[in-house]
């Protein structure tokens, strides 16, 4: 698991010349083969962890207080196809494209539905399945991917209204990613 | 220059067919972190959206630079816009003019508070903290909202509004409270940030619960948060035309326990009163559900039109930038109940959850109601009818309807709880809803303790 925040994607919706702080766009790792490495910051916050020069202070608009919040987020590519992906999965589900999303003031219990799902046996994709959902605890989570697919297969997707802080505030950001695969995901919950 | 004055100049710059909507803004918000003053806003701000209309085609700009220079802007930007719509047929043409409803919601006291003032609010809540630190604000504004077209149609509406939110919050522990008026009279910030810190204290040494389906009672917080979202999809409209909405089909029919009566009531005082609409339609109470019977859903002109079959507009058009969603209740209103306390409900139900506030939430399933989240800042296990030991923050997945479909009693006094939460321009509303008591809610994970 690689994870990189960069501001400079080209075409990404959290892409930007400098933050609201005035500090140049920078591409940085966060999470380098599983292990915690560096915190999106402000100058206020980068001094206080002694971690580089923050430039991720963004507002909403012009009389809203910039907040620390992402830019783009990027899952970075591993290796092979989505197929090599179904391959070795004898009973699973593929999930598609969110479309409700709920996590905990910690961000770490969270749900997600998704628009369109399908059915994965013996390594192949079978019948849709409609109103599928995912749910987990966030390290967990994360903990049990074991395989991204290839650059061939990462997308910068987005979205324009992530929200964050109170008052609320609300951002573009963008998040590249390829197809991943994850181990013992609770999936299904309905009330 | 007033609101009215600003729809009038931009609306001066147009030759043709076309409507003006102008919003101005005087708002403080003092805000505190770790019980410390962080980052005071104040907001001065006058806005005009434009929607220009080339027979069938619609154009729609904003600014807030209101010089000639950027008036004449925002009109070239409104037909260009409407050059490259597509037509829309059945376009009802723009309101025509009214006399809107007298209301209240304008306090000169309020629209007076000042920095100093707003600033002296926070410092009584961060006080009355004591040795919990909180986390909030105190806010008050003065907002002005006004319609203007070439149909001859003129309204303006003043608004004050009040709000202080705390969340106290530890390493062990973390409560919440918040109070909404138009009137920053009613607003007691240390009674806000006392009753925060005080649930918070309460929730030190959380523990888990196993997932399953409990009784639970909830506080206004969670329960106005619920039907909040709820709302968006089955209350409105588009939702209705769209078959999104849980009253898809069911209108008429009892789709919730008779104890629970909903009205969409902007008219109403103890709310944040509004005249009309984003379009200038007269606001007119909605009963949405009587005695847990689909009774209605809120419309504006654009859904009326297309549902035809003598559809009118009930005054609920959106701000331009979510015309999307069509139109939306913004003052949805609960029938209290009879239950004095919220120690009534908590005996009624004996064994149950008790739920202060929801975080989080998410439409699973708009057509079943479904709705997940998270709970927070005071989730407890009642035990032989009273509130017992604090629990960690519990994920749900609830069927609002089946929710709402076996209700032990709600309380009898409801409570405003502010919904807006001051995303873009400054447009207070809320739910007055009460606290209830709720035969089935299902949670479906457990989360972290409670605190920071």
């Amino acid at each position: 698991m690689n994870i990189t925040a960069d501001p400079t994607t080209p075409g990404g919706l959290g892409s930007f010349g400098f933050d609201d702080e005035g500090v140049p766009a920078e591409r940085m790792p966060v999470v380098e083969a599983g292990l915690l490495t560096g915190f999106l910051a402000s100058r206020e916050t980068a001094a206080r962890i002694n971690a580089g020069n923050g430039g991720s202070m963004r507002a909403d608009g012009w009389n809203r207080m910039p907040l620390v919040r992402m830019t783009n987020l990027h899952l970075e590519p591993g290796e092979g196809t989505l197929e090599d992906l179904l391959a070795d999965v004898d009973d699973g589900v593929y999930m598609e494209t969110n479309r409700s999303w709920s996590i905990d003031d910690k961000r770490l219990n969270f749900q997600f539905g998704t628009q369109i799902a399908w059915e994965i046996k013996k390594g192949k994709l079978g019948r849709m399945l409609r109103d599928a959902t995912y749910t987990g605890i966030t390290p967990q989570f994360w903990g049990s991917l074991d395989a991204v697919a290839g650059r061939d297969s990462w997308r910068l997707y987005g979205m324009t209204n992530c929200g964050k802080g109170q008052p609320g505030q609300s951002a573009h950001v963008s998040h590249g990613a390829a197809p991943a695969r994850f181990r013992n995901v609770q999936v299904g919950v309905r009330s | 220059m007033n609101a009215l004055e600003v729809a009038k100049a931009a609306l001066e710059t147009v030759d043709g067919e076309a409507e003006a909507v102008a919003h101005v803004e005087h708002s403080g918000l003092a805000r505190f972190a770790g019980s410390e003053v962080h980052q005071p806003t104040l907001i001065e701000n006058a806005i005009v959206t434009l929607r220009v209309v080339h027979d069938t085609r619609l154009g729609v700009a904003t600014t807030n630079r209101l010089d000639e220079a950027g008036l004449e802007e925002l009109a070239r930007r409104a037909e260009d816009a409407a050059a490259s719509a597509p037509a829309d047929e059945t376009f009802p043409g723009l309101a025509p003019p009214v006399v809107p409803p007298s209301v209240e919601g304008f306090d000169d006291e309020t629209a007076a508070l000042g920095p100093d003032d707003q600033a002296r609010l926070a410092a009584a809540a961060i006080e009355a903290g004591a040795d919990v630190p909180v986390y909030g604000f105190f806010t008050s504004a003065l907002s002005e909202l006004a319609v203007m077209s070439t149909t001859g149609l003129s309204v303006q509406q003043r608004m004050t509004d009040a709000m202080a939110l705390v969340v106290a919050a530890d390493e062990q522990g973390s409560g919440y409270a918040e109070q909404t008026a138009w009137r920053a009279s009613r607003i007691d910030p240390a009674a806000v940030a006392h009753e925060a810190a005080e649930k918070a204290r309460r929730t030190r040494g959380a523990a888990e619960i196993e997932p399953g389906v409990y009784r639970a009672v909830l506080e206004p917080y969670a329960f106005a948060e619920l039907l909040d979202y709820f709302s968006h999809d089955s209350f409105g409209a588009l939702g209705l035309i769209d078959k999104r909405s849980y009253l898809t089909d069911r209108l008429g029919q009892k789709v919730f326990d008779e104890k629970i009566c909903i009205t969409d009531d902007a008219l109403d005082s103890r709310g944040l009163p509004k005249a009309f609409d984003f379009e200038g339609t007269p606001k007119r109470p909605v009963k949405l559900v009587e005695q847990g019977v689909a009774r209605g859903v809120v419309w504006d002109r654009a859904t009326a039109a297309h549902a035809g079959d003598g559809a009118e507009s009930t005054g609920h058009a959106s701000p331009a930038e979510l015309r999307d969603w069509g139109p939306l209740p913004s003052a949805l209103s609960v029938q209290p109940g009879s239950a004095d306390s919220v120690e009534e409900l908590t005996e009624l139900i004996g064994d149950g959850l008790y739920i202060t506030r929801v975080h989080y939430l998410g439409v699973v399933h708009p057509r079943e109601g479904v709705v997940t989240g998270m709970t927070r800042d005071g989730t407890f296990r009642i035990r032989n009818g009273k509130i017992a030991e604090p629990l960690v923050n519990l994920r749900f997945t609830i069927a609002v309807p089946d929710f709402l479909s076996d209700v032990y009693e709600l309380t009898n006094k409801a409570t405003l709880v502010n919904s807006q939460n001051f995303y873009g321009e400054r447009y207070p509303y809320g739910v007055m809803a009460p606290a209830i008591a709720a035969e089935r809610f299902p949670v479906t994970g457990v989360g972290s303790k409670p605190g920071i």
